[in-house]
């Protein structure tokens, strides 16, 4: 098992730097400067000047060992946009308010998705089935920029009994419509796998044999299905947390959470390097660690899965 | 299950607990009386710093602009510049060399005094290349500042100097009749050395080291989120306006500050688009409305050098089918002023009888005698260059590839650009041809300099339109030299009407700002020139 | 009904020879949700293919002076900020979602499954490059993946051009500006199908039926092909129909910012995206398009949990 991990967790050193130097590359390669701003053009000799300073002029090929260099003794680099703040410290700063949020809205997803799917699992073809089918697709059909401007329209506005927007801590009223705009998707997404997975293990031998014991269906719904249903919904858990972290940028833009999927947006279309190289670090190393933890998961789930 | 579930809530509460919590709002300083606080919305992408040496002054500007004061400053209300730091200044008769006096007793928000050696300090940090300032040319008109920007000269070199602690003395490299409204602009603002030295880039960030000197004074910046300033005490002269005033930061902030406003969460909101449509229809909505004016013009840029747009007639056509009227009022539901003529209303030299104005008949002619009648022969891939986040650029150019089809029968290809890559494209105009694009300019002061001479004159060439015109040429930079304000006028003017007539670019709009104000709040203006508002000239009735 | 047992001398009732695909169907068919979801998909591929003859207008001619108008006659969903009919504007950016959804399912079917299969058969060098890449790009956030590539493109696009980019160019400009788009759903649908493939076939190749065909001398492609391939499509064509509404939201997603289809072509994603501009001042901007797209990612939901539901061999029919 140890060997396992190990080995996997050596894997992750060369897809970072795959990963990274495919990103340099295309980044460079896209044209545009950091500093043009068609709302204030800024005249040749300042633009000359700026990158000057930011060793944007040396070859690229020094630029590419320079940042690694860097990156190995901890400092990922000044932000191009940002004067005050280094890439480091936009990303200490982003990156755990975007964690909270994501593991939040996952918690909630898992708590009214797993459930709602193992109901209608249980249901199977009856209308509740159906129902639930039709409330966690409309959790699918909406893209994440509809469902919070519509949230935000009708308990901000309309009800007016929280605010438009804003960060205060994941404890606070703030939080409520990031985390429900969030995690709706993965909360039908988990619904349906739930529901297909518990379906398919029904069928199944060790099923028919706890029913022959006697025992009530929703202690073999619980006891003994739910622990090998999980396995896919794991799995898909761990996909759909990944990019619940990075991709919830359009919900942290429109409700103006400090979060770090805007910084990457605002990074590419701004032309920010540094910046924009250090999140996709960031967010490959995290999107490795949660595969790696979801495949060990494995294990607790289904004791037959061992690991050389 | 259940491991999952206490092990993702063992892991919130975990991470929860490690994140430092946020302060709450700060209290403002004060007495007994009743505390009055504005609050304002703001662009979030753009404010990237506070430091004025180095802010380009697009973001940011506001904010900046109400913690600190330079040596004049420029009237909300009338336009004149008026003394700010400085009590008085003279100039010298052959208009090179300034001497300011500061008032006395200045001081810093921290109470420390303050000397003429700051603004000295201060404008040579800006010109420093050292520092990274994106607005540095600003200052270049003072004798040796230029050399020093571009890495030919030195610090010293660079002709201001702090004679004693009151007196601050500049010269010029040649006569500038509008060098004191660069004096006045935010990369003249002074700066405090030692917190600088001290804290280097993050000497903005916190209220210990944030030292200003103008109205207001920073309590907290929470980047990407709010700003909040209070009272400066230690400020020299009055200050009616509210006690605090707190930015909240939106990403769009059209579209947020109005939400934000119905929830009564900001006291101000910034209207584009259907929520003016919307305003106007509601019973409330509609009495909080406000239009300001703001000198700037949005154009369609022309490259006069490629075909069909070398030919004149065919410029003045498209110019004369381009309903302007409709454009504004309908495609964009009247957020901007209808366009009069190719600078902007109210720059000395601008004439509204020079314009071409709207006649779709003569367009059609024109057209036609430019060998195109009807849209006849008209050449395929005519192309309109645009940036693809710009909401405008982008309802501009489908209304305008329709009016031109409807009344010329002229196709042209629309081509929306990701906004950097336009951005670059737009800088590589300089020598290669292109067809058309949207882009814009505002003032940065009241002057025909800030116009015609540094946007439109063959050498600037500043949009790339390449259009030369050697009369034209000639009269502005009469007009730059020319000290009789009378005859300057008149000498622009004669300028204006050759630009009209030749049309290189086709006017849009106006710029201007559409607000929503709450009723308690009085004195919420927006001067006509950069517009940014004013906190103490503001009073919250609340 | 006699109850002796057959003889040699009487008929044995003849029954149609079951088959995976034959009993699939009768499954699906018994499915109403999903039939309902398959007759509205094959109607708005109809209605995307004949925009031309189906939409009341063109989805470019504007009318200044009946902008932003409720439904109502002649305008049956309205018009937008230019005076567009909004349905036929609606009608003609089923194409681009569609397209989307084409291109998609393509990728999957046409390397998705080949390369899981081949990394999943041969093993060794060849399963762990090809799992490895798949690892690499699935480190990428795929939302985030398509944006640097979009960004990319359009921006490399942007500027004067070799030849090669006059290609692609030109590609771009058929497809309507979707050919970022295109190459990075490319470049991230098809990762997930691989390893779904490749571990079916490693669970199956190891089972008797397949040791059966190598006895009787099948060569690995005819293993790989007639074996495998079938045994493997039922998860796939499930993953796929279940991409479809990640890929159509994916797409308004990037309209939504910019990144999307060029105007004045009109995509859902974009219509979403002013609708949400304009959402207080005249909802059914919003409206339409909105509940459109929301109808069509049901369908293909409901589509792909029917067909998951009836190609699955232990599914025990109530």
């Amino acid at each position: 098992m140890t060997t396992y991990v190990l080995r996997r967790l050596l894997w992750v050193l060369p897809s970072l730097f795959v990963v990274f130097t495919l990103t340099f590359i295309l980044v460079h390669a896209t044209p545009g400067s950091p500093w043009d701003e068609s709302d204030k053009p800024l005249p040749a000799a300042v633009k000359e000047n700026l990158a000057r300073q930011y060793h944007l002029d040396d070859p690229l090929p020094k630029q590419y060992v320079d940042y690694l260099v860097n990156v190995l003794h901890g400092d990922l680099g000044p932000s191009y946009r940002s004067v005050e703040r280094s890439v480091s410290e936009i990303i200490g700063a982003t990156l755990p308010v975007s964690a909270q949020l994501g593991l939040a809205s996952m918690l909630f997803a898992i708590i009214v998705g797993v459930p709602l799917g193992a109901l209608a699992a249980v249901k199977h073809n009856t209308w509740i089935d159906y129902v639930s089918s039709l409330i966690t697709v409309t959790g699918l059909a909406t893209p994440p920029f509809v469902r919070v401007s519509l949230l935000i329209v009708f308990f901000s506005i309309g009800l007016g009994w929280l605010p438009t927007g804003g960060w205060e801590g994941i404890f606070d009223s703030r939080a409520i419509i990031p985390i429900l705009a969030i995690g709706l998707g993965p909360a039908a997404i988990l619904a349906r796998y739930t529901r297909s997975s518990l379906l398919e293990v029904h069928g199944q031998d060790f099923i028919r044999t706890a029913r022959a014991k006697g025992l009530t269906e929703t202690a073999v719904v619980v006891r003994h299905a739910m622990k090998n249903a999980l396995i896919p919904v794991v799995t898909v858990a761990g996909v759909t947390l990944a990019n619940v972290i990075t991709g919830a940028f359009f919900v942290e833009r429109i409700y103006s959470v400090p979060g770090i999927g805007r910084q990457f947006v605002d990074s590419v279309s701004g032309r920010d390097y540094p910046l924009l190289l250090g999140i996709v670090l960031v967010f490959a190393l995290l999107i490795s660690l949660v595969n790696l933890l979801v495949d060990l998961s494995y294990g607790f789930l289904d004791p037959r899965i061992r690991y050389r | 299950m259940r491991k999952l579930i206490a092990l993702s809530l063992l892991v919130v509460l975990a991470v929860a607990a490690c994140t430092p919590s946020s302060s709450g709002t700060p209290s403002p300083s004060g007495g007994g009386a009743k505390q009055t606080t504005l609050r304002l919305p703001e662009a979030a992408k753009i404010v990237n710093t506070m430091d004025p040496g180095i802010s380009s002054g697009g973001a940011g500007l506001e904010q900046i602009q109400n913690m600190f004061e330079a040596l004049a400053y420029v009237d909300q209300v009338t336009g004149e510049i008026k003394p700010g730091q400085a009590e008085k200044w003279t100039i010298s008769p052959d208009g090179l060399t300034y001497t300011f006096n500061l008032r006395s007793g200045l001081k810093w928000s921290d109470g420390q005094a303050l000397k003429a050696s700051d603004f000295e300090y201060a404008w040579k940090r800006a010109t420093d290349p050292a520092t990274k300032s994106r607005y540095a040319q600003t200052l270049w008109p003072v004798k040796g500042a230029e050399a020093f920007g571009t890495g030919k000269g030195t610090a010293d070199a660079m002709s201001v100097k702090a004679s004693d602690d009151r007196t601050l003395v500049v010269t010029l490299e040649r006569p500038a009749p509008f060098f004191m409204h660069l004096a006045a602009t935010w990369t003249a603002y002074p700066v405090r050395k030692d917190t600088i030295d001290k804290n280097g880039d993050k000497w903005t960030l916190t209220k210990d080291t944030f030292i200003s000197n103008g109205h207001y004074r920073l309590v907290e910046w929470k980047p990407e989120q709010s700003m909040t300033v209070e009272k400066n005490p230690n400020y020299w002269g009055e200050n009616n306006g509210p006690d605090t005033i707190v930015w909240t930061l939106y990403d769009d902030v059209a579209t947020k500050s109005v939400l934000a406003y119905e929830a009564g969460e900001v006291d101000r909101a910034v209207l584009v688009g259907a929520d003016i449509t919307r305003a106007k229809a509601d019973g409330t909505l509609s009495k909080e409305l406000k239009k300001f004016e703001r000198q700037g013009s949005q154009w369609i840029i022309l490259d006069t050098t490629n075909a069909p747009l070398n030919n004149v007639k065919v410029r003045q056509a498209l110019s004369l089918a381009t309903d302007a009227k409709r454009l504004n009022e309908v495609v964009l539901k009247d957020a901007y002023f209808n366009s009069v003529s190719i600078v902007a209303p109210g720059v000395p030299g601008q004439k509204k009888e020079n314009a071409l104005g709207y006649d779709v008949a003569k367009a059609k002619q024109l057209l036609s005698e430019a060998g195109y009648p009807d849209g006849k022969n008209w050449p395929a891939n005519v192309k309109f260059t645009f940036a693809s986040g710009a909401a405008e650029s982008k309802a501009i150019a489908e209304a305008v590839q329709g009016i031109w089809k409807s009344t010329l029968g002229i196709d042209i290809v629309l081509e929306p650009m990701e906004d950097k890559a336009f951005d670059n494209w737009r800088t590589t105009r300089k020598d290669q041809p292109f067809n058309m694009y949207v882009s814009g300019w505002g003032s940065d002061y009241e002057d025909p300099n800030n116009w015609y001479n540094l946007l439109f004159h063959s050498k600037a060439d500043f949009f790339y339109a390449h259009w030369k015109n050697s009369e034209f040429d000639n009269l502005i930079d009469q007009g730059l030299k020319e000290n009789d304000v009378a005859k300057r006028k008149a000498t622009y003017e004669s300028a204006d009407k050759i630009i009209n007539t030749e049309a290189p670019y086709i006017t849009v709009y106006h710029w201007a700002r559409f607000d929503l104000i709450k009723p308690y709040v009085e004195g919420l203006n927006h001067y006509r020139v950069l517009g940014r508002i004013q906190g103490y000239l503001v009073r919250v009735k609340k | 009904m006699s109850t002796r047992a057959a003889t040699l001398d009487a008929p044995v009732p003849i029954r149609r020879p079951a088959s995976l695909w034959r009993d699939a169907w009768h499954r699906l068919v018994q499915n109403r949700a999903a039939v309902v979801s398959l007759v509205f998909i094959v109607l708005l591929l109809f209605i995307a293919v004949f925009a031309n003859v189906v939409a009341p207008y063109s989805f470019e001619q504007q009318d200044l002076d009946n902008t932003d108008l409720g439904p109502g006659p002649g305008h049956l969903f309205g018009t937008d900020g230019l005076g567009r009919d909004e349905l036929s504007r609606l009608i003609f950016g089923s194409r681009i979602s569609l397209a989307v959804a084409v291109v998609d399912v393509l990728i999957v079917l046409l390397v998705g499954v080949p390369l899981g299969l081949m990394a999943g058969f041969f093993g060794r060098w060849l399963d762990v490059l090809i799992m490895r890449a798949v690892d690499v790009l699935l480190a990428f956030p795929s939302l985030l993946l398509v944006i640097v590539v979009i960004t990319y493109l359009r921006a490399v696009l942007d500027q004067p051009q070799g030849p090669l980019l006059a290609v692609i160019g030109s590609l771009d400009g058929i497809t309507g500006g979707l050919l970022g788009v295109f190459i990075a759903l490319g470049l991230v649908s098809w990762l997930t199908v691989a390893r779904l493939v490749r571990g079916q076939v490693l669970s199956l190749k190891e089972k008797e039926f397949i040791e059966a065909a190598r006895m009787t001398g099948a060569t690995n492609g005819r293993i790989i092909l007639r074996h495998l391939l079938p045994n493997t499509l039922a998860p796939v064509i499930v993953a796929a129909t279940f991409g479809i509404p990640g890929a159509i939201a994916t797409e308004a997603g990037l309209s939504f910012l910019g990144l999307g289809v060029r105007p004045p072509l009109p995509s859902w994603g974009i219509l979403i995206a002013e609708g949400v501009r304009n959402m207080r001042a005249f909802p059914h901007e919003l409206l339409f398009p909105a509940v459109v797209l929301a109808v069509t990612l049901i369908c293909f939901n409901f589509l792909g949990d029917g067909l998951r539901d009836a190609l699955d061999p232990k599914m025990k029919v109530d």
